[in-house]
């Protein structure tokens, strides 16, 4: 005799056998109705999937959406997409496309997990820190939801591997935080005919977009920001600061566009490029910019006027693109001679001999506010920046020092000994101070904490 | 609306409604942030919005130019009023009017009108 529970295994399975048939017949329709301009992302993964009971259950809540259904559900299934970074957006994103049921989801990152990345990137752990991005997110996605197949990929995105890697995936989530590489994924992506669903966030503000979508007809980054921002303008989170949730907002609304495209029925969905602006303490948080089709002259996607500038394949391939160059070279940069500067083991010295002296600490006021080293002064660094715009920069710099005694050395420092050695050059072309009394305290405050020279210091 | 509407904080309906415009869920925070946001603007003004370090560089979000002016005269007023603006700034921006986007390389002429909105809007990579 039947028990209660095969009983209703049988009434399930005949149930999805009726709605197989339903999607089969539904799906020929839709292939005589609507001629689709523009193929689906996965149309070219035509195996066939299926959803076991359990994944029924699973995703049953978004597939009673008429926007999902059950073939969208099986449009996530096959479809496989790659996540370009796992941090800050590529985390929640990550979680949600997994939690929805994406077939393949692949993953790519060079980094390490480290503790200041935990308050944002929430796919991580306290445990796991030290290990590959990588590794730890598959290891949280996999707990989450064991039926995709997931796909990791330990290294950075190069010119080098960027074609073979992206050649399997229908759809690319850019999750990553230099320009340079932004243009490569964009490249990439317009050479093979895959949409971006591309996010951004510094401080308290996010950008949102969905790029190449379709491909050849919603605009590119490059139609969008044709040139790059100035290397110097350029800010990661380490420095200017990210709120978590702002950055994870911004990931969370790229897996929801994520989930549009792949779901997309091009009966309903127009497709109308926008480009979502959050600012949390803006007193519109959110702003929707209609944004235009991609740009004729554009050198990804359009037909640039001079055609030797349109970037192709072979461009690529070739190694002919050097976007870190296109983006201004690397950021880290030397502006003095050796002897100008000082490690914070020989500032210990001078501290420790009662070297009469002045420390000017250039880091901004919140900053400094965190924690500072004895006696010392904080001019931020922008009211150096600000003394560039005066009529005479040396007369601008030297009111600041007023009430100093200039007979003594002074020693500069602030958070990572970049902006210091900008303002011991200022200080030094001002002719406040002695010209060989103006040192650079090499590394910052961050080295002074990390090399432990002085006891306890907090690392932030 | 409903209130379950509300809670639906980023279904795009919600950035249809609220983009750009006054709204109600927001007023506690508008009174306390930028209270000119939402004000009407000045006759014989238009405003500009600045974002990322388009908003670093100037150290506004946001202030009121004399309007009527050419779209295509807006980076060099800015270049005037903020030095080095455009090589530093501008050069790298993404310029909407209305929440449009405008292309500011084609040399399309755009009036710039009293009251209208326009972003300065600077590529942000981090993430």
């Amino acid at each position: 005799m039947k028990t209660i529970l095969e009983a209703e295994n049988e009434a399930l399975k005949k149930r999805i056998s009726e709605l197989e048939a339903q999607l089969a017949s539904r799906s020929n329709d839709a292939s005589v109705t609507s001629q689709q301009p523009y193929p689906p992302p996965n149309a070219a993964n035509k195996s066939e999937v299926k959803l076991s009971l359990e994944e029924y259950k699973r995703y049953g809540r978004q597939m009673i959406l008429p926007e999902i259904g059950i073939e969208g559900q099986m449009s996530l299934k096959r479809s496989r997409v790659l996540i370009v970074g796992v941090g800050g957006l590529g985390c929640p994103a990550a979680a949600y496309l997994a939690g929805a049921g994406v077939g393949t989801l692949g993953v790519i990152d060079h980094d390490t997990v480290e503790n200041s990345n935990l308050h944002r990137q929430i796919i991580h752990s306290t445990s796991r820190v030290g290990a590959p991005k990588v590794v730890s997110a598959i290891t949280y996605l996999r707990d989450l939801n064991p039926h995709p197949n997931y796909v990791p990929h330990v290294e950075p995105l190069t010119t080098e591997n960027a074609l073979q890697i992206m050649a399997e995936y229908d759809l690319v989530l850019d999750c990553t935080d230099h320009p340079a590489i932004r243009y490569l994924i964009n490249d990439v992506a317009v050479v093979m005919n895959i949409p971006i669903v591309s996010a951004s966030a510094l401080r308290t503000d996010g950008q949102l977009i969905v790029l190449n979508n379709p491909p050849g007809v919603g605009p590119c980054y490059r139609c969008v920001w044709p040139r790059p921002p100035p290397a110097e303008s350029v800010v990661g989170c380490g420095e200017g600061g990210i709120l978590g949730p702002v950055v994870g907002l911004m990931g969370i609304m790229q897996a929801i566009e994520a989930i549009k495209i792949i779901t997309k029925n091009p009966a309903r969905d127009i497709g109308r490029t926008t480009m979502t602006l959050f600012a949390a303490y803006g007193a519109s948080p959110f702003r929707c910019l209609k944004m235009r089709g991609k740009k004729a002259g554009c050198v990804a996607c359009g037909s640039p006027e001079r055609v030797g500038e349109k970037i192709t394949r072979e461009g690529i391939e070739d190694g002919r693109m050097d976007y870190v160059a296109f983006c201004g070279g690397r950021a880290g940069m030397r502006e003095l001679r050796e002897d100008e500067r000082v490690s914070v083991a020989e500032y210990k010295e001078v501290v420790d001999k009662g070297v009469e002296h002045l420390l000017l600490d250039v880091r901004d006021k919140t900053q400094f506010g965190i924690c500072q080293l004895a006696g010392s002064l904080n001019i931020p660094f922008s009211e150096f920046e600000d003394s560039k715009h005066e009529d005479s920069e040396a007369e601008a710099i030297k009111s600041k020092f007023q009430d100093q005694p200039k007979d003594r050395p002074v020693y500069v420092i602030c958070r990572l000994g970049n902006d210091s050695q900008i303002v011991t050059r200022q200080l030094k072309q001002a002719a406040i101070f002695p010209d060989d009394q103006v040192f650079d305290i090499k590394g910052g405050i961050a080295e002074w904490a990390r090399s432990g020279i002085a006891g306890e210091f907090p690392e932030y | 609306m409903t209130a379950e509407d509300e809670n639906s904080l980023i279904s795009p309906e919600f950035f249809g409604q609220y983009s750009g415009v006054a709204d109600d869920i927001h007023s506690t925070s508008r009174q306390v942030l930028s209270m000119a946001e939402n004000n009407p603007t000045p006759t014989g003004t238009f405003k500009i919005l600045y974002f990322a370090y388009a908003s670093s560089h100037t150290k506004k979000s946001e202030e009121l130019l004399p309007a009527p002016m050419q779209l295509s005269e807006l980076f060099e007023t800015l270049d005037k009023k903020y030095p080095r603006m455009k090589e530093k700034v501008l050069g790298s921006c993404m310029v909407t009017v209305n929440l449009e986007y405008v292309d500011m390389d084609t040399s399309e002429e755009k009036e710039l009108k009293a009251g209208d909105e326009v972003g300065i809007i600077p590529p942000v990579s981090s993430g």
